[in-house]
């Protein structure tokens, strides 16, 4: 004799994962709305704007990252006042941003060769990060 | 069963007295199918990190182990009415089969959200052992559960059929449960 409400329950099944894969494809990933895909700003920081946009990466990808070779990096100085970090890519371009107290602005241009920099009057050394400092 | 008069469509295939192996290995080769089928969409997808999830719960994780938990407690009501059905205990009654069918249904679908889960945001996963174990065990298990649904359809099955597919789920879940919700509540 033959059954057949194994086979209902196996469809059933079948079914419930077909709709669950097909929600989980119409639904859009969280952060789409709050990180709004911007555009590489790989601009130098001299000529980025007063408040110089970070890039987001938005999309999740599963392309491999390459480690950054020097001078690519990321930098940081520290004054009494102002902290200074930028981000420098293997191409040379860079970005950075001063912040002094609240307010924030673009950072001068870093040299890697040669990492001193003046901000509000002090000269500070970059230094570069190595991901193993107290911050 | 026996004296109950089948339509002629339905009319049984082999002698109700012998038992067949071959639909059992039909089903256990389709299981196996579904088994492999499972991993390879989970390798080759690209995981999105991300799935839609029952609300109330603080993370995806901490809902799969709700719905999990859920699954393993119907499991185990599952395996004290089977038990109850061979015989093992005296647990008889009307409701004894009932109960062990729409326990296990609604096991199987509550098991759903989170295997999709899994697939789609996780994927097939190999980085430690635990990881390893678990994904192999979500692919055997749904791959187990439509061997043993595929014995059920037939009556001609060895004896031993239907209680090692229903083994084979159980173990597959419980495989499942202590190396994602066990882990997910003591780590």
């Amino acid at each position: 004799m033959k059954h057949r409400s194994p086979l209902v329950t196996l469809a059933a099944v079948a079914v419930a994962f077909i709709i669950m894969f097909t929600v989980n494809m119409l639904v859009s990933p969280p952060g789409g709305s709050s990180a709004e895909p911007v555009g590489a700003s790989t601009a130098p920081a001299s000529s980025a704007p007063t408040h110089p946009t970070t890039s987001a990466v938005a999309t999740p990808s599963a392309s491999a990252i390459d480690e950054a070779k020097k001078p690519a990096g990321l930098y940081r100085a520290r004054g009494s006042r102002t902290t200074i970090g930028w981000i420098v890519l293997e191409d040379g371009s860079q970005v950075g941003i001063q912040t002094a107290a609240a307010d924030s602005a673009a950072a001068p241009e870093l040299n890697p060769e040669s990492p001193q920099v003046t901000a509000n009057g002090e000269s500070l050394d970059a230094k570069p990060i190595n991901g193993d400092e107290d911050l | 069963m026996t004296s109950v008069p089948v339509p002629a469509s339905e009319a049984p295939t082999a002698e109700p007295s012998g038992t067949k192996i071959g639909p059992v290995v039909i089903a256990f080769v389709v299981g196996s199918a579904v088994s492999i089928g499972l991993g390879v969409y989970g390798r080759l997808h690209t995981p999105t990190g991300y799935a839609v999830n029952i609300a109330g719960f603080s993370n995806g994780p901490a809902a799969k182990a709700f719905l999990a938990s859920i699954v393993m407690a119907l499991a185990i009501l599952q395996i004290v009415t089977a038990m109850g059905i061979y015989g093992r205990i005296p647990l008889r009654g009307a409701w004894v089969s009932p109960l062990h069918r729409w326990s296990g249904r609604l096991a199987v679908l509550i098991s759903v959200p989170v295997a999709v889960h899994c697939l789609y945001a996780l994927g097939f996963q190999t980085y430690d052992g635990r990881v390893i174990a678990h994904s192999l065990f979500g692919c055997f298990f749904y791959g187990a559960f439509v061997f043993k649904m595929l014995i059920l359809t037939r009556d001609d099955s060895p004896k031993w059929a239907l209680p090692l597919a229903g083994g084979l789920v159980l173990s597959g879940l419980t495989a499942l449960w202590i190396t994602g919700v066990l882990y997910f509540l003591v780590a």
